[in-house]
């Protein structure tokens, strides 16, 4: 399988403070991978700097073999990154919002699957009023929808379920396994909905400390849902008492 | 246009044509100001002719500092304009489109451009409204719009810069005080005079109210002797000091009343904690103004003219607590 996202050694630091320290990944096409981990973990950090909104400060970025600083263009056109909802311009409709991304993808107009994605998700009678009028859940559709747009091989989303109501979120999370599944999508997803991740995904990654823990590959997440004994839950639970346990000797 | 520029320029043509365009309206309404001013000025006639056409001589026999100003106000403009595109640019919602980096970068450019010939424009049609000797016009003009186009290059060069450069700063030290001053804290709302004093630091530190003591120091005659010119130091950066100060507070205590708004406490509580910084940042202010006036040989009858100006500087700042007195105290 096609290697699409490749990390090597990345690094993130704040000042003095250092989120991240050293991070190696691959994520494959038509893998649908969770990003756990506790509060201030350096989930959002990771994803920022593999979005190409922050500069690692050691490390690289591979988007489908393009490294992110010396070919910014080619490997964002391989990504979709869901930007937060709070930075989508009021003053803009949906529409038009859709329509001007869709331009930086060289599309002429917004695509047929992104209009399907929209009525799928219940935005598409939001679309032609003002993004200042929308609740906190139809921005963040739109910020899907916009990150979506132009179905590219790698998608990195930032806690997209938050806000959503049920029916939505079951949507978005079937739309994204199908993605993976029947076009081969890569798909990480950070979240804190570990019964989401559980049976929707292929993989998750536990992110502590700013240092990749724990990863399950799809065989131990199958063996997880086989006994009903067991969850990623717990399996995460036991994993991060693991590591404190460590940590304190 | 299309591929050489960002596509934010449709973004702002779309704002621009909605709620966006009364900001431009301001803008536009404060130029035509500023133009109609000397005209009604000269059209009166008399003094107020004379004050006018003063203007351009007076950037004419002072073209250092005239020079400096345009050449500083020009500079801070474009860097914190264009350094703030950059960062909505990079960090909004266009942050993931897969957009060329050139495109920002000659999108930035050209704003600056733009936006460098409308300000010299303008000050050329101050000037012509001010009226006077031409030579002096034409001097005045070269001293203004050269310090202009030069402050407004260095501004675009630091924003390019800095955005080549981005450091990723906490910034936490910026409103961290020297020292503590734990007696101030109310224990009825403990932390809220700490809260005013760090919004009030981290205010001062970012240059607020520099200009007040800028526009002092620009306005004192070169013939002014050290310890006048400490005095009047010393009462500036004592009024602008304690305006910033009261102007936080006042913002902390707002925020602080809507992050407590569900809780059961009573506002006079607020009101009680919430007044101890700022009389103790009046008190220092007032001593500082003390020394000043003391080293400038003002009698006591300067007294009420100060307070008076303390008080008009901080009037923007009481204005502020207008939603909190509209409120019934006995919640």
């Amino acid at each position: 399988m096609t290697v699409l996202l490749e990390l090597e050694g990345l690094q993130h630091r704040y000042d003095e403070h250092a989120v991240l320290h050293g991070i190696d990944l691959r994520l494959r096409a038509g893998e649908f991978a969770a990003l756990i981990g506790p509060n201030g973990s350096g989930k959002t950090t990771l994803l920022h700097c593999l979005a190409g909104l922050q500069r690692a400060s050691a490390g690289r970025v591979l988007i489908g073999g393009h490294d992110l600083a010396r070919e910014p263009l080619q490997a964002r056109r391989l990504l979709g990154f869901a930007v937060d909802p709070a930075r989508l311009p009021p003053l803009l409709t949906g529409r038009e919002c859709l329509r001007l991304f869709a331009g930086t993808r060289e599309l002429g107009e917004i695509p047929a699957p992104s209009l399907a994605l929209a009525d799928t998700l219940a935005l598409a009678p939001m679309l032609d009023r003002r993004i200042g009028q929308y609740s906190l859940g139809t921005r963040q559709k739109l910020a899907i929808v916009l990150g979506l747009l132009g179905e590219p091989p790698l998608l990195v989303l930032d806690e997209p379920l938050n806000g959503l109501d049920p029916l939505s979120a079951y949507a978005l999370k079937r739309h994204l396994q199908q993605l993976a599944q029947q076009r081969g999508t890569a798909v990480l997803l950070a979240t804190h909905s570990l019964d989401v991740a559980e049976r929707f995904i292929s993989r998750a990654l536990l992110l502590m400390d700013g240092r990749l823990r724990r990863d399950w590959p799809a065989g131990e997440l199958d063996a997880i849902r086989a006994d009903p004994q067991r969850s990623l839950e717990q399996s995460m639970v036991e994993a991060l008492a693991a590591e404190g346990s460590a940590a304190a000797n | 246009m299309g591929r050489m520029l960002h596509p934010w320029f449709a973004e702002a043509r779309l704002v621009a044509a909605r709620g966006g365009a009364w900001r431009r309206g301001r803008t536009l309404w404060a130029a035509m100001a500023a133009i109609a001013l000397p005209l009604l000025l000269r059209a009166w006639g008399g003094d107020g002719a004379v004050l006018a056409e003063a203007l351009p001589r007076l950037i004419e026999g002072l073209p250092l500092p005239f020079g400096l100003l345009a050449i500083a106000t020009a500079y801070a403009v474009a860097r914190g304009r264009l350094i703030a595109l950059d960062d909505y640019l990079r960090l909004g919602w266009w942050a993931a489109a897969p957009i060329e980096p050139s495109r920002a970068t000659r999108s930035l450019i050209l704003l600056a451009c733009l936006a460098t010939l409308a300000a010299m424009a303008l000050a050329a049609a101050v000037l012509a409204a001010c009226g006077g000797e031409r030579a002096s016009l034409r001097a005045a003009y070269w001293i203004v719009d050269g310090g202009l186009a030069l402050g407004a290059v260095l501004g675009l060069l630091a924003a390019l810069r800095h955005r080549r450069h981005r450091a990723h700063r906490l910034r936490e030290g910026a409103r961290l005080p020297v020292f503590g001053l734990a007696w101030l804290d109310d224990a009825r709302l403990p932390h809220l005079s700490d809260w005013q004093r760090r919004e009030g630091v981290l205010r001062w530190r970012r240059g607020g109210h520099a200009w007040m003591i800028g526009a002092v120091l620009f306005g004192l005659p070169s013939s002014t002797g050290a310890s006048s010119g400490i005095g009047v130091l010393l009462i500036a950066i004592a009024l602008a000091w304690f305006s910033l100060i009261l102007q936080a507070c006042i913002a902390a205590t707002l925020d602080a009343d809507a992050l407590l708004a569900s809780t059961p406490r009573a506002p006079r509580r607020l009101a009680q904690a919430a007044w101890r910084y700022p009389a103790f940042a009046l008190l220092c202010a007032l001593a500082c103004v003390s020394i000043g006036a003391a080293l400038l040989s003002l009698s006591w009858r300067a007294a009420p003219v100060l307070l008076a100006i303390v008080l008009i500087l901080s009037l923007p700042a009481l204005l502020a607590l207008r939603p909190l007195l509209h409120r019934p105290l006995s919640r």
